[in-house]
């Protein structure tokens, strides 16, 4: 009973139920399996999954595999070129909250007319660690990059009814993921068509426009269609080259429009990458998972060089006001200790108002940790919105409780008027 | 609803400002055309001096006055007046000083306008010094039709009588909660305020601050009001301001106006009716951003 309800949530995988037969097995992920189907670039552990999506709107559930963010190298770059490309989105790495925010794919192009060329890019950045998107419209030489980077499943690219046949076969020779455009409906449906009949199951799709408009149109109609009216037909992630687009607007803002508005990779050129830092943080937010706030390891943090006067904090277990708070700790040079107190993962005021903060647990860290023995005084600072729960932790603790600020941009301010050293 | 009144209408606006009046979902442009959003530029009277601020501004952060006069020329929908000196924890400013100042600032332009006091109450006093000014400039300016604000659950009893009197509008802020967000305009409903004079403020949140849940309230209550549910109905307000002050983003203050316009172009694809930018940079390019699609109503971006 458990397991069916977790199969019908798409918790658990129907193969870990060794009771069911084989057709029994198909049905139920045909009926379980996500409207938006789920596929990965690359392989293993460094592959990318895009898809894999059940709702339109992140509160509804939450979104399961991040937009991807691809950078297109042409086989017109030089060598050293690349190379500086390759640095420059390092660079843009970002760790947050436990995360790392990044460069997901690159995109090779397929722009000369040199066949060697698209080779010899190819050769230059397999291996380098990044899932690859190939992007030619010649099969002959898509299939010889296929052989060179053997094994790595990079998403085919440039595959419209002008040359579906002989791509499709490559797809599934080398069973690479196939991204398929057309200029409109019918005939986008109809080479979507042909490669399910081939037995293709890893297709994203290319929407066709050329204007931020169409494409966004496009975006919504592919997704809503998929979910609400269960169109299968339509039910793949899709793909966006930022280069294809006519318009004057900053790109930047054409990525976070994107990135909200259901693209499932979106390719961008290397000079965007001064501006990728706004839309990596608004990915980063938007895949948060509403019923599951990341959470860190409760426990006794250090911040700065603490003595035996310095204060002691305390705050909750959630990811981004234990980053907010120790940042603005850390910027305005305050030395203390911070009791990390387990709510489950809610904020402040979260925990307050639901009954998740309790006093006992900010004992039981102060137990556990041994806190009384490496400071000399039992002064407990706790945040403003905490305030109704002092008497309660003062009681539990044995400690004197001082209400804070209620924003930690104000902690230093208030440490050096109100906890005296 | 309009913001602004023009002599007319008994104010000494330019033009009033058409906030609202979407008919289908944000950017469905093929279901249907909503009139634009509206775009405000903000100007503070109290801000603490901030490295980050762009030096064009820096000089005329502490002259008000002056620096509506610059906002002006871009041309923003709306001037939104952050009276932030009211509050002890800034200048500690008298109420019946700071109301000089909106009659300054009224007569410096002749947008529509938005004037806020405390948007982040934090001393005990703070919500009731914005009860005392919000109650005195709604008197003061009557006929005018002013966006006033904030009022929160905690306190909007005298604001909102007093908004309600002397004809403006309300900012009513709630804390990202969609059913708080109906609950309050239920609230504001039983004291005879309509939704259509109400802008609803649910944001709390930069990128990677808990702005996804901006979004998804902002979503949630377009959704349902979509559907029917008339206390879901009033037009939502989006801060994408908040993102120039966060210190993580400081690295060079020319960078800020991409963090505020990426918010914004967010908070616009979520549903927002108007937006309230701190840099005119940003406003340039988010008007950019809206003219790439078809628009409702007046149709004039």
């Amino acid at each position: 009973m458990a397991f069916a309800f977790k199969l019908a949530q798409g918790a658990i995988e129907v193969d870990k139920c060794p009771f069911l037969t084989d057709e029994v097995k198909r049905t139920l992920t045909g009926l379980t399996a996500p409207p938006i189907a789920l596929v990965t670039i690359g392989r293993g552990s460094e592959g990318v999954k895009i898809g894999g999506e059940r709702v339109s709107f992140r509160h509804e559930d939450k979104f399961y595999n991040e937009p991807a963010i691809a950078v297109e190298i042409s086989d017109l770059t030089d060598v050293d070129s690349i190379q500086n490309i390759l640095k420059a989105i390092r660079y843009c790495e970002i760790k947050r909250m436990g995360q790392t925010l990044k460069i997901n794919m690159l995109a090779l192009r397929n722009l000369s007319n040199d066949d060697d060329a698209f080779i010899r890019l190819a050769e230059t950045v397999k291996g380098v660690g990044y899932p690859l998107i190939l992007s030619t419209e010649k099969p002959t030489l898509a299939s010889r990059v296929l052989d060179i980077l053997k094994g790595e499943r990079p998403l085919l690219h440039g595959v419209s009814s002008k040359n579906i046949t002989a791509m499709a076969l490559l797809a599934k020779r080398f069973n690479c993921p196939i991204s398929v455009k057309a200029s409109e409906w019918s005939e986008l449906l109809s080479s979507i068509d042909r490669l399910r009949g081939l037995g293709i199951s890893e297709i994203v799709i290319q929407p066709f426009g050329d204007t931020l408009k169409q494409l966004v149109e496009n975006l919504t109609l592919i997704r809503r269609l998929a979910i609400d009216k269960k169109f299968v037909k339509l039910g793949y992630p899709t793909i966006v080259f930022l280069g294809d687009i006519k318009s004057n607007i900053p790109e930047h803002l054409v990525i976070s429009a994107l990135l909200v508005r259901y693209a499932s990779i979106v390719v961008i050129k290397p000079e965007t990458l001064d501006l990728i830092r706004p839309p990596l943080l608004l990915r980063q937010s938007i895949m948060m998972d509403p019923r599951a706030p990341i959470s860190v390891k409760p426990g006794l943090y250090v911040i700065g060089e603490p003595k035996d006067d310095s204060p002691v904090l305390m705050t909750t277990n959630y990811a981004l006001t234990f980053h907010i708070l120790t940042n603005d700790l850390r910027n305005q040079n305050v030395n203390c200790y911070l009791l990390v107190v387990d709510t489950g993962g809610l904020s402040v005021a979260c925990s307050v108002a639901g009954n998740k903060l309790k006093p006992e647990s900010i004992k039981q860290v102060i137990d556990e940790t041994n806190l009384e023995a490496k400071v000399g005084h039992k002064t407990l600072v706790i945040p403003g919105r905490a305030a109704k729960l002092a008497g309660e932790i003062e009681d539990s603790t044995g400690w004197r409780v001082l209400i804070g600020p209620f924003n930690s941009k104000d902690i230093a301010d208030f440490l050096t008027k109100h906890h005296s050293s | 609803m309009k913001i602004g009144a023009t002599k007319s209408e008994g104010g000494s606006r330019r033009y009033s400002i058409t906030v609202g009046g979407a008919n289908t979902l944000p950017f469905y442009t093929f279901e249907g055309l909503n009139p634009p959003p509206v775009l405000a530029l903000e100007v503070y009277d109290y801000l603490n001096q901030h490295p980050t601020l762009a030096k064009s501004l820096s000089d005329v952060v502490m002259d008000p006055v002056e620096w509506v006069r610059i906002v002006d020329k871009f041309n923003p929908d709306i001037i939104n007046l952050n009276v932030r000196s009211i509050s002890p924890l800034t200048l500690n400013r008298e109420v019946k000083n700071a109301l000089h100042l909106v009659e300054d600032v009224l007569q410096a332009t002749d947008r529509p306008i938005m004037v806020t006091g405390i948007m982040d109450p934090i001393h005990s006093e703070d919500l009731s010094r914005n009860t005392e000014f919000l109650k005195l400039v709604a008197e003061s300016f009557k006929g005018e039709r002013l966006l006033i604000g904030p009022v929160t659950p905690e306190a909007y009893e005298t604001v909102a009588e007093a908004a309600l009197i002397n004809n403006h509008i309300l900012l009513a802020k709630t804390n990202m909660d969609v059913n708080q967000a109906i609950r309050f305009n239920e609230l504001l409903s039983s004291k005879g305020i309509p939704t259509d004079r109400i802008v609803m403020d649910v944001t709390t949140g930069a990128l990677g601050y808990g702005v996804e849940y901006t979004l998804s309230t902002m979503e949630r209550l377009r959704l349902r009001a979509l559907q029917g549910d008339r206390m879901a109905g009033s037009p939502m307000v989006f801060f994408a301001s908040e993102n120039v002050f966060i210190v993580e983003f400081k690295e060079d203050s020319s960078k800020l106006p991409l963090y505020e316009t990426t918010a914004a172009v967010a908070g616009l694809m979520s549903g927002a009716d108007m937006v309230s930018l701190f840099y005119v940079e940003s406003l340039n390019m988010v008007r950019s951003f809206l003219r790439e699609f078809p628009w409702g109503g007046d149709g004039n971006l």
